[in-house]
């Protein structure tokens, strides 16, 4: 209870949360300097989607909502006022799912490029509508959620056919995993060009007996892992020379040949 | 220099500036320096406000797409602050990188290139010009009075936060750098520059130590992504103007952008260049692949959509910045760099913000060893100043 009047549920039900005096409540005017504080004292863990509806809450009390933001450390910028309009656009579905996550701000940031071309905006909006709903509702983790909706989006706006990426029997088969991948390989095709040559390559070469070899990725590194065991000095001298026959033989179809 | 604007390509640099910016803001203490003056007289009053704080304040911090566009079109005259002089960012642990000291006469750009890292960097949400050019000055005078350093080879560029010639016009700045460096003739300034705005620097006397150089990229990107920037062959043009006024020049092929049919565009430049320089007449060409900060993605996809820039394959690099594959980024180099030998193999080409394995892999040894580039390269200048600072602080 604020100065008489309680407040309660605001989390849930923001634009009703102002009711009348009730005994029980406790007034905590007197705790805090100031409303947005005990709000935040009373709600500490509040997620994204819950404070993007407080945003738009209509309370019979005038808060500053920059204020109350600061208290989870969100500064009330214009891109967090995007983000906050996109999620009280957004089904409720990926509302709880961007909560439960704890999903940040910034991580939505590649949604607000939908909204820039305003030829389209109908049309991208069901896009994206389709796409939050696809994530949430796969439960995705915080991360692949949130790198799937980027790469989707960008393939979505480099001119790719949007119902290949729900509608087509076998993405709509595909498990959350299998269509993130999909989505992966699709947004870097060059590179997973690249690395199934690399994986053909690997295969075609004869190694030193008993290695193991690999493609591995490591940011902007492609490359071979090759391990190696040798149980002497001369084990070792006579794997490094069909080592050197390995590279010889790699020498030949060089991976510029993709490029 | 009057505002009478000369030439041509003046009056349009002029021109264009008088048209996009649309508001001035100038600090009340700064009312009477030489170019809140200038302002005055380039601009119009009607243009002018006079401030006693900084104009937009609320809007400091991370900007939004429209916020930053809408720096572009305000300006602010104003002091700096802080110390002018500054070490180049690309010296960090894990990169190579020249010895390059930085000097920054302002803040944001009034062109508009699509992969600019200023659009990760400013939280003002103004252009800034600073009145204060004379303290900058008064700084390496500073720098110059410890034994030993005026004998160095210091090389001090001016565009790394502002382009460095796009707002002479208004400015006059390089007027200025130029006398003052008349007394270093051991130190070099080098203006970066996307702009052909030369003409009102080509008259004024210089020792032979300032550098002028551009960032060029062939026309189809300058048209897609280098938006507000003069054509290549503008740049090529103001270039000529400088060599037969006895100016050094160097050209920067940064950043390579990797797009469908790159070999050939990159080809032409290559080509385009060579046809109208020689070897001897550039020190240097140096050579980056489009990089930029993880973060920053987000605001190029909304201000451009998916051009060029935003549609290539990008990972995260040791540095945490997104770059090219690294196969890809030494085999564009490689391509590139034949292509210069190809015409002549006395072109001097170096890597700028690479990592040395890449390196390596194109060039075939590091920078110092690289015929002609050891200098760009020479750490004394920084052990002589901080050696200095040092004994001074004990």
């Amino acid at each position: 209870m604020w100065k008489g009047v309680v407040y309660a549920g605001a989390a849930e039900r923001a634009e009703s949360s102002a009711t009348k005096a009730n005994p029980a409540a406790v007034e905590v005017s007197n705790y805090f300097s100031s409303f947005e504080k005990a709000f935040f004292e009373a709600h500490p863990n509040l997620g994204l989607a819950e404070l993007a509806r407080l945003s738009e809450a209509k309370t019979p009390l005038e808060f500053d909502l920059s204020v109350l933001l600061s208290f989870y450390n969100l500064r009330l910028s214009d891109n967090l006022k995007s983000v906050f309009k996109l999620l009280n656009e957004s089904p409720k579905e990926f509302c709880t799912w961007v909560n439960e996550k704890q999903i940040g701000a910034r991580e939505l940031y590649s949604l607000k490029a939908l909204d820039t071309d305003k030829s389209r905006l109908n049309q991208n909006r069901s896009f994206r509508d389709e796409l939050l709903l696809r994530v949430a509702r796969s439960n995705a983790s915080r991360s692949a959620g949130v790198q799937a909706m980027e790469w989707a989006v960008e393939l979505y706006l480099m001119d790719e056919n949007p119902n290949e990426f729900f509608n087509t029997p076998e993405n709509k088969a595909l498990s959350f995993d299998h269509w993130h991948l999909w989505l992966k390989e699709k947004r870097f095709s060059q590179r997973t060009q690249t690395r199934e040559y690399m994986e053909r390559q690997l295969k075609s070469i004869s190694w030193p007996k008993g290695s193991k070899v690999s493609v591995f990725e490591a940011g902007d590194r492609l490359g071979f892992e090759v391990r190696i065991q040798a149980s002497d000095a001369q084990d070792l001298t006579k794997k490094a020379h069909t080592l050197t026959n390995s590279a010889v033989q790699l020498a030949r179809a060089p991976l510029e040949e993709l490029q | 220099m009057s505002f009478g604007e000369t030439t041509s390509q003046l009056k349009i640099s002029a021109d264009h500036l008088r048209r996009q910016i649309e508001k001035v803001f100038i600090d009340e203490n700064v009312r009477d320096s030489e170019v809140a003056r200038r302002a005055y007289k380039f601009f119009g009053e009607d243009k002018i406000e006079i401030v006693t704080e900084a104009p937009l304040k609320n809007s400091e911090g991370e900007l939004s797409p429209e916020q930053f566009d809408r720096s572009k079109r305000l300006l602010h005259i104003t002091e700096f602050k802080g110390s002018f002089f500054k070490r180049c960012p690309g010296a960090k642990p894990g990169l190579t990188c020249c010895n390059y000291f930085v000097l920054n006469l302002g803040l944001q750009c009034n062109m508009n290139c699509s992969y600019c890292y200023l659009q990760s960097f400013i939280n003002t949400p103004v252009m800034k010009i600073y009145s204060n050019i004379d303290k900058a000055l008064a700084e390496l005078d500073e720098i110059a009075a410890v034994p030993g350093a005026a004998q160095q080879k210091l090389r001090v560029g001016t565009g790394e936060v502002i382009d460095s010639l796009s707002l002479d016009p208004l400015t006059l700045y390089s007027v200025k750098l130029i006398e003052f460096f008349k007394k270093y003739p051991n130190w070099r300034v080098e203006f970066k520059t996307k702009s052909a705005d030369v003409d009102q620097f080509l008259h004024t006397e210089h020792t032979g130590n300032v550098i002028v150089s551009w960032s060029i990229n062939p026309q189809n990107i300058v048209e897609t992504e280098e938006h507000g920037t003069a054509s290549l062959q503008a740049r090529l043009t103001a270039a000529r103007k400088c060599l037969d006024k006895g100016y050094q020049i160097a050209f920067h092929l940064d950043p390579v952008i990797w797009h469908p049919g790159w070999e050939s565009s990159y080809h032409t430049l290559v080509d385009e260049v060579t046809s109208q320089f020689t070897p001897a007449e550039l020190p240097y060409i140096s050579l980056g692949a489009l990089r930029f900060q993880p973060e920053q993605r987000h605001i190029m996809r909304e201000r451009f959509g998916m051009s060029h820039v935003m549609r290539g394959e990008m990972f995260s690099g040791k540095d945490g910045k997104l770059r090219y594959d690294q196969n890809l980024r030494e085999d564009m180099f490689k391509r590139i760099m034949g292509w210069f030998h190809a015409h002549d193999p006395n072109w001097k080409i170096f890597l700028c913000m690479e990592s040395p394995e890449s390196w390596l892999s194109a060039v075939g040894s590091g920078p110092k060893n690289r015929n002609g580039l050891g200098e760009l390269f020479d750490h004394n200048v920084v052990r002589t100043i901080n050696n200095a600072e040092a004994a001074s602080e004990l």
